[in-house]
């Protein structure tokens, strides 16, 4: 079985070919899991960047990109848009986050390939280190990467071509496809949402542009890996999905940094539209460095009979402000947001899910479960909202939080808002600790606390790892493991 | 619940001098916090109770508010339960007119609150609720329920944290919220919060906005009851949950009549 090295370290990999033992492979496996985030590769392409953001640095990414005219308009709008908001007043403390110290642009190919050998040797060595181009050939329909501000590689299975699927670096596709780009780019992410949303719209480079056609059915996932490798990094791909009529998919996001001591910063877009009666799944393992800001937003506009389904894993990064949202448009549209957060010594992990029913008959599930140990924070923050007109809308809403020690938090912070009587909306959180009465049993049978804390939080995040395919399921239990690793005694 | 063993008990009416009430230990007392009518409680008041203390606290919030200048001014009670007390309270959110209201219950070691309130909104008034419980001691115990009944175009927003310090290990708590539309109009905001840095705790929140099932309501009405009936027989089986516990039975059965009163307004 193929399994992913998002998180894994080579030697770790090593071992296990070499069949070394399982206690000389953990006391690897300490050093090593420090070592997650250590590997950094060349950085000789930044002499041609800069820290800082203003009105040059954004005409000169639109330059270098060959944008139309329409496009730096949207951009300059965003910037000016982004120096009048000011950072939110809610959430965790941003206040530290030197923005005047991040590098918003920084090329380090000047084009995308479609096969691994064009792909520089030390980027390549990157990629392969994080099991993409294995993966791409065992298990995935198409394959996006990103290094810093640009995409370095993308293909397409040519059966899905032929059938009029579009997998493309978003850059190209602004070229490329400038009816479809221009219809859809930031009308579900508008500039206006938060001061985020607006910088992303003034410094975004790279991303996927994926379309699907009315009635295709994608059976493989379709992935996309981003790698922000130089020191105080901003990283803000876009990525538009455009799942037509009764089309089918499933897509993978992952993404790491190396740590360097010093803030980077991860502002990504995420915009999906699923048409009438489509089906769509949006995958995420975000693993970014301990000293990333990651401030993401994404969000689905679902129409008549569709469903989304977001399934995420928050592991990395020193503050996360994220929140999935569905926007259900249609009669009978749905989604499913389905969650896990493991924070752990300073980091914060404020994650959650959003939910807007605007049409009858509407009908949203939200099960997110957090971890939190060391002194970490884990904060679930959602927002259901029914519409005056979602008659029949039914939202269910499922947090449940492990608190591992009495350094850590853990907070649940739901917002619902209902505009309409007859509808239906249940929220259930729980919060506590590891049972002593399960780990006394699982260690009456050999295991050790660590290993038996590990299985039970593996257990506790089941019904979110089932939903993912097999290989990244077992990349996730294997991440808590690596987690929990001298976190007891 | 809290049990009153000796079957004393003295209502102690909250007269608008007083600023805060003490509770002391051996003392069997309902407190009742009128407001409205020719009774008038403080706007700010806070409750304490003495450590072992016992006590229950009825909160009657009628009144009409017209003047502008009244409307949406801040009303704020505050409850302080010493090391192994006990509370029951009793809210009733009623009047007209829009109101804001700041509850704040501190929980101290091993002291126990029990929270139950009725907030019902008729007309175009708005009504805002913040209702928080923080837990400061260990084994303390607080179970919370707040219905909202939301008529005519008016408007509820109940926000409720439970708050549960690091001191506070072995608390064991729950907040409950539900949401009953009594219009097409009506309108609710909730959020139940829980804000935890304690490990060994239990802690839960809930918040639902309720109809009767298409299957329950063919039902009822197979039975021959209107849909106006359907609902009457609802809001009694809530007062009733409501004042079951209310130790003092004419005091019951008067904000029985009065919640009857209410749903034919």
């Amino acid at each position: 079985m193929l399994v992913l090295n998002y998180f894994m370290p080579s030697n770790q990999k090593n071992n296990k070919k070499a069949g070394v033992n399982d206690k000389s492979r953990k006391k690897n496996t300490v050093k090593s899991h420090d070592s997650m985030w250590n590997f950094r590769g060349r950085q000789d392409y930044l002499s041609n960047s800069r820290p800082g953001l203003d009105e040059n640095l954004v005409r000169l990414i639109s330059k270098e990109k060959k944008e139309p005219v329409w496009m730096l308009k949207k951009r300059l709008a965003s910037l000016d848009i982004y120096n009048k908001i000011p950072l939110p007043t809610w959430g965790p403390d941003l206040t530290k986050l030197d923005l005047e110290h991040i590098t918003y642009y920084a090329k380090a190919m000047d084009k995308s390939v479609e096969t691994w050998d064009d792909v520089p040797s030390d980027i390549k060595n990157t990629f392969e280190k994080l099991g993409i181009p294995q993966a791409e050939q065992e298990v995935l329909a198409g394959v996006g990467a990103q290094y810093e501000s640009t995409v370095i590689y993308h293909s397409l299975q040519e059966r899905f071509r032929e059938q009029g699927v579009i997998f493309e670096d978003m850059d190209v596709a602004v070229r490329e496809y400038p009816d479809l780009i221009k219809k859809y780019f930031m009308k579900a992410v508008p500039p206006t949402l938060h001061k985020f949303a607006a910088l992303h719209g003034a410094v975004w480079s790279g991303g996927t542009f994926l379309y699907i056609p009315k009635g295709v059915n994608i059976e493989q996932p379709l992935q996309a890996y981003f790698r922000m490798n130089a020191k105080g990094m901003g990283q803000f791909e876009h990525t538009l999905i455009i799942v037509e009529e009764a089309a089918q998919a499933h897509y993978i996001e992952g993404c790491s940094a190396p740590r360097y001591g010093i803030d980077s910063l991860h502002a990504g877009g995420v915009e999906i539209y699923v048409k009438p009666n489509a089906r769509f799944r949006y995958s995420s393992v975000e693993s970014w460095s301990k000293d990333a800001y990651n401030l993401n937003t994404k969000r689905a506009l679902v129409e008549k009979g569709a469903h989304m389904e977001w399934v995420s894993g928050n592991f990395g990064s020193n503050v996360t402000m994220l929140y999935p949202c569905s926007v259900l448009l249609g009669e009978g549209a749905s989604s499913d947001h389905l969650g896990v957060a493991f924070a752990s010594g300073h980091q914060i992990q404020d994650t959650g899910a959003k939910a807007i029913h605007l049409a009858p008959n509407t009908t949203s599930n939200i099960i997110m479960k957090s971890i939190s140990q060391k002194g970490g924070k884990s904060i679930y923050r959602g927002f259901v909202e029914i519409g005056a007109k979602a008659t029949g809308a039914i939202s269910s809403v499922k947090c449940d939080a492990l608190i591992l020690d009495e350094k850590s938090q853990s907070d649940t912070i739901p917002t619902i808002n209902i505009k309409n009587s007859d509808s239906q909306v249940f929220h259930e959180a729980t919060a506590g600790k590891l049972n002593g009465d399960d780990i006394f049993y699982l260690r009456s049978r050999g295991l050790s606390e660590e290993a038996a804390s590990a299985m039970i939080i593996n257990g506790f995040i089941e019904p979110i790892t089932k939903e993912l395919p097999l290989e990244y399921s077992v990349e996730m239990n294997r991440m808590v493991e690596l987690e929990m690793e001298n976190s007891v005694g | 619940m809290v049990n009153f063993m000796d079957n004393n008990i003295k209502i102690r009416l909250i007269s608008s001098q007083n600023k805060s009430v003490s509770v002391s230990a051996g003392q069997s007392v309902l407190l009742l916090d009128k407001i409205g009518g020719r009774q008038n409680a403080p706007r700010s008041l806070v409750i304490r109770l003495a450590p072992g203390a016992k006590a229950q606290h009825v909160l009657l919030f009628q009144t009409e508010v017209k003047a502008k200048n009244e409307s949406g001014r801040l009303w704020q009670r505050d409850f302080k339960l010493g090391a192994g007390s006990q509370l029951d309270s009793f809210r009733l959110f009623l009047g007209q007119g829009n109101y804001n209201f700041s509850l704040n219950s501190y929980l101290g070691t091993k002291a126990t609150l029990n929270a139950r309130s009725i907030a019902w909104t008729l007309n175009q008034q708005q009504l805002d609720i913040n209702d928080n419980y923080i837990f400061t001691g260990p084994g303390s115990y607080g179970r919370f329920n707040a219905a909202s009944l939301v008529a005519g175009s008016s408007q509820v927003n109940y926000f409720s944290d439970l708050i549960i310090k690091s001191k506070a290990q072995k608390s064991d708590s729950r907040v409950d919220l539900d949401f009953y539309p009594l219009s097409l109009e009506a309108r609710g905001r909730f959020r139940p919060s829980l804000k935890i840095a304690a490990n060994d705790v239990k802690a839960g929140h809930g918040a639902s906005s309720l109809k009767l099932s298409p299957q329950d309501r063919f039902y009822l009405q197979s039975r021959g009851l209107s849909p106006k009936q359907i609902q009457v027989l609802i809001l009694d089986a809530l007062s009733q949950r409501f004042t079951a516990q209310i130790t003092d039975a004419s005091l019951a059965a008067e904000i029985l009549d009065t919640l009857k009163k209410r749903s034919i307004e």
